[in-house]
């Protein structure tokens, strides 16, 4: 395997507030450089803290999580909100789009978080990016002008606009129907061919976990099947 | 380049519209109410301490209070017997050596404008039979003018190179006894006859001490009505600044062997009442800003509410705490600053046209300001940056709930 884009090493997750619950053991997890991995399990048996915990969203009880040679769980908030701007996307199972803002705006937010002007080469990359997925003509619409398959389309176009090395995409055709479901992972999938990003992918559509570079089921908080379809 | 912070803050009032009009409308309110209401209250104030400085030095050097002896001291406690009585002279409450004061005093203390020595005492003023009480006011014009400015209050004659045997009137004493310039008339200082004078000029101060019952007349011919040789009865000084009264009092009065009085002593329990109207209104004030504020906090707690979900995606797309505080903390500051700035404008709109309001004076029957405001930059200046203070205060609680939203509570909830 190329170096790992991210490493989880001996993740435990406990919740301690109220009951007191282990949701995640001794996980270990590497995803390559453009790999595109699907994390399939049951309801409640811990994808989304995983998701979270790779997502740098959520700090684990126990173990590291190495991203850019970094251990993210050592890191305050605004550092990890720093490497999440420069090395993460995000891809929900609802869009997320900012109301107030239009298409162009809205996917080019992770770079104007970063700093980047709305011009120059980011800008550019970006534009390409939504000619590619189709919505050059929606650019300058608000999201609730546009489809629900256009609306997440968007919304993987901003996860990309920053040119992270790994997307997270939490159920991101959760809310499409079968049509728009294949459009939508067809673009994720050539888009991480394309572009050579990684992603991380938790679904529990079995059809799409046959399309992907490998698919890691858990279990009760436990890695126990890793497979290469 | 425009900070993607203030994009988004922009973005939020705009969406916001009316509840971010109504808010700059709170805080424009709380600007107008503190810019008129600080404009009246100081003008007022000034007015009041004008009416009582604007006729009298600001400090004046008088000999000392009489003080009578204790009759049981005279005789060792034994009865006291009366053997003669003698009246008081005006001698025994003169300065003699007031040409020489008069020359030294400005260097004596820092912020004497001019210094004017006088001679006060009642007296009547004789029109054929009518006798009426007066304030008789010996005085060198030249100077005396600039302790008490009259030239620009004459209503008809002169004041400046008032020649011996000339008075100058109030103008309502002078209407009482139907008198004008030319006139003779008749002053009497001491029970020992009168003199006759002529009708120099009448002024029309605005004080109503001065214009009721004032008889202005030469230092010397006062010195010759109330028989004080060369003597004066207080040297009268004027100050830059007002409020340093008590200041050279106390300077000047380890130097003369003289009483020096200061006109905010005289006035003590008056400026204890401005001080407290002072601090009132500065509550008042203080309190429309302080709700101002409370409004500014109210909207960005619903702003921060509504977007819960906005923020956490912000969060997780890679905004850090201090970007979104930032939003939130620009947005009460936006709202500070447009609401102090339309405040500050319709308060100066409101107080011009206060200040074009008159009503027909009881006292002069002239028409006079009814809302005497006046604005200084200071009185629009400091209410507006206090908005703009409090708005960026209001808004640091909400903002730093809105930069601890945690991406995956909002995420979860969905």
């Amino acid at each position: 395997m190329n170096d790992p884009v991210i490493s989880l090493r001996g993740i435990d997750k406990i919740y301690t507030q109220g009951v007191r619950a282990q949701v995640l053991f001794e996980v270990n997890l590497d995803i390559a450089a453009g790999e595109f991995v699907a994390l399939v399990g049951a309801s409640g048996s811990g994808k989304s803290t995983m998701l979270n915990m790779v997502g740098l969203l959520d700090t684990p009880s126990a173990g590291q999580v190495l991203i850019a040679g970094r251990d993210a769980a050592t890191l305050d908030e605004d550092e990890r909100s720093r490497l999440r701007r420069e090395h993460l996307g995000f891809i929900f199972q609802s869009h997320y789009l900012l109301p107030d803002f239009n298409i162009m705006e809205n996917v080019f937010l992770p770079c104007r978080l970063r700093g980047d002007p709305p011009s120059g080469e980011s800008w550019t990359r970006v534009e390409g990016l939504i000619e590619t997925v189709g919505l050059s003509e929606h650019r300058h619409k608000r999201p609730h002008q546009l489809s629900g398959g256009q609306q997440q389309r968007a919304a993987i176009v901003r996860a990309l606009a920053n040119q992270p090395r790994l997307v997270l995409a939490d159920e991101p055709t959760g809310n499409l129907d079968s049509q728009t479901r294949d459009i939508v992972f067809k673009l994720m999938r050539d888009l991480s061919r394309r572009q050579g990003q990684a992603f991380l992918m938790v679904t529990h559509d079995a059809s799409l976990a046959t399309e992907v570079d490998r698919v890691v089921t858990i279990r009760d908080g436990r890695i126990v099947d890793e497979n290469r379809p | 380049m425009t900070s993607i912070v203030l994009t988004i803050a922009l973005r939020h009032l705009r969406s916001g519209v009316r509840q971010s009009l109504l808010t700059i409308g709170v805080v424009a309110i709380s600007v107008t109410v503190m810019v008129v209401l600080g404009g009246l209250i100081d003008a007022m104030q000034r007015r009041l301490i004008n009416s009582i400085t604007g006729a009298i030095a600001h400090v004046s050097v008088q000999p000392g209070p009489r003080t009578p002896l204790s009759a049981l001291t005279a005789a060792d406690s034994q009865a006291l017997i009366i053997e003669r009585i003698v009246p008081l002279e005006n001698t025994q409450r003169k300065i003699e050596d007031w040409q020489q004061l008069v020359d030294t005093l400005p260097s004596r203390a820092a912020g004497l404008l001019a210094v004017s020595p006088t001679i006060d005492g009642q007296g009547y003023l004789i029109r054929g039979e009518r006798r009426k009480a007066v304030m008789i006011t010996g005085m060198i014009p030249e100077r005396h003018n600039h302790v008490v400015e009259l030239t620009s209050k004459l209503m008809s004659g002169r004041f400046l190179g008032l020649s011996s045997g000339e008075v100058v009137l109030g103008i309502r004493l002078a209407a009482d006894l139907r008198l004008k310039v030319g006139d003779k008339i008749r002053l009497s200082g001491t029970a020992e006859g009168s003199v006759g004078f002529t009708v120099a000029g009448i002024v029309d101060s605005g004080f109503r001490n001065l214009d009721d019952g004032a008889a202005l007349i030469g230092l010397r011919d006062a010195q010759s009505l109330f028989s004080l040789g060369n003597a004066v009865t207080s040297i009268g000084m004027k100050l830059s600044d007002i409020y340093r009264a008590d200041q050279v009092a106390d300077t000047l009065s380890g130097q003369v062997p003289y009483e020096v009085r200061s006109w905010m002593r005289d006035n003590q329990s008056l400026l204890a009442g401005l001080r407290a109207q002072s601090i009132f209104s500065s509550m008042i004030r203080l309190s429309t800003v302080i709700a101002a504020g409370f409004s500014i906090a109210s909207i960005l707690f619903m702003s921060v509410t509504s977007k819960r979900r906005e923020i956490g995606i912000l969060k997780a797309i890679g905004a850090t705490r201090r970007q979104i505080a930032g939003i939130f903390a620009i947005e009460g500051t936006l709202i500070g600053i447009v609401g102090a700035t339309l405040g500050a404008v319709v308060g100066i709109a409101i107080a011009q046209w206060m200040t074009t309001i008159t009503i027909v004076s009881q006292y002069s029957g002239r028409l006079e300001g009814m809302f005497p405001i006046r604005l200084t930059v200071e009185l629009v200046a400091v209410p507006a940056l206090v908005a703009v203070v409090i708005g960026l205060l209001a808004a640091l609680y909400p903002a730093r709930q809105a930069s601890i939203v945690n991406p995956i509570d909002v995420i979860r909830s969905q």
